[in-house]
């Protein structure tokens, strides 16, 4: 079996740790990522680049909002109603599709949902609005709202890669 | 169901919103989960003939107790609204005479997002004074 191994420098310890991670299981590197965060000072870091076109980089801030997220409804009823908790899956796939995702969009809103699903929702007025849904299975539901009689929404395979049909959806909101 | 449990289109509903990502409070918006149903039911209560302070007492003094979460906002729905999205309202007073579920919900989970969107966007948001 490939193994990856990383050396991470440790923020409370002189010198540094090794880690032996069994590949591809990337789960665990988001995982400790997180923990390392939870460690320190729960401050926001490197949140907002701007490149020379003037795109806001927003890919870290909405991690570290995901995480806030998970944080927060990684309890049962956590909206009062008894939602379920967000799972690991859901979290992972998540931040797997927000670093996929291009930053010429606007950042997204990062929703927890009663059955613990997680939701990415751009909202620009009434009737104007595009959602994923995430659901821990390599499948993305969507809804686009581009008008008030024009609705579109369906599910897409969420693998390696994100699907025309969700670029495009957020293009046609944009445009 | 008898007449008395039947509900109007024109009847006023509202949704108790307990969690701060359900809602936008500067832009005064819900948000879509906030309207997503748990086990094929959306809890609301019937607010009409109710004035504000009595619509938040409900929140406050009965909802709230049970759901073990601080109260935040509401979003007031007309049951015309919920109608339009081909679901339904059911008065469920077993434990309190102004309570029901939005029910008839889809199968498909794109769908039932879909609905749930639409409402949250005819949905008036009020923030817990």
């Amino acid at each position: 079996m490939q193994a990856l191994n990383l050396t991470i420098d440790s923020p409370f310890a002189l010198g540094s740790t090794d880690i032996k991670i069994d590949w591809p299981d990337w789960a665990y590197i988001e995982e400790f990522r997180f923990s390392l965060r939870n460690k320190k000072t729960n401050q926001p870091t490197d949140w907002a680049k701007t490149d020379l076109e003037g795109t806001i980089d927003w890919t870290n801030y909405a991690l570290e909002t995901l995480n806030e997220v998970y944080e927060e409804c990684s309890a049962a009823n956590w909206d009062g109603y008894n939602a379920q908790p967000i799972s690991r899956e859901k979290y992972f796939e998540a931040s797997k599709l927000i670093r996929m995702l291009p930053n010429s969009f606007p950042v997204p809103d990062i929703l927890p949902e009663p059955d613990g699903g997680i939701g990415l929702e751009w909202y620009q007025e009434k009737y104007f609005s595009f959602a994923v849904g995430i659901t821990g299975k390599n499948m993305i539901t969507y809804v686009g709202r581009f008008g008030k009689n024009n609705q579109t929404y369906g599910t897409e395979t969420f693998i390696d890669s994100v699907s025309d049909v969700i670029l495009n959806g957020l293009k046609r909101l944009f445009s | 169901m008898n007449q008395k449990n039947k509900i109007s289109s024109k009847e006023a509903t509202t949704r108790y919103i307990f969690n701060d990502r359900h809602y936008a409070e500067t832009k005064k918006r819900i948000k879509y989960p906030a309207f997503m149903p748990k086990k094929g039911e959306t809890s609301v209560f019937r607010i009409s003939n109710l004035d504000d302070q009595q619509i938040w007492d409900i929140g406050e003094n009965y909802v709230a107790p049970i759901s073990s979460r601080t109260l935040l906002a509401r979003g007031d729905l007309i049951a015309l609204d919920i109608f339009d999205e081909g679901l339904e309202i059911e008065a469920d007073t077993k434990n309190h005479k102004l309570h029901a579920n939005i029910v008839g919900w889809p199968l498909k989970e794109a769908k039932i997002k879909l609905h749930a969107i639409n409402l949250a966007d005819k949905a008036i948001c009020h923030i817990k004074p």
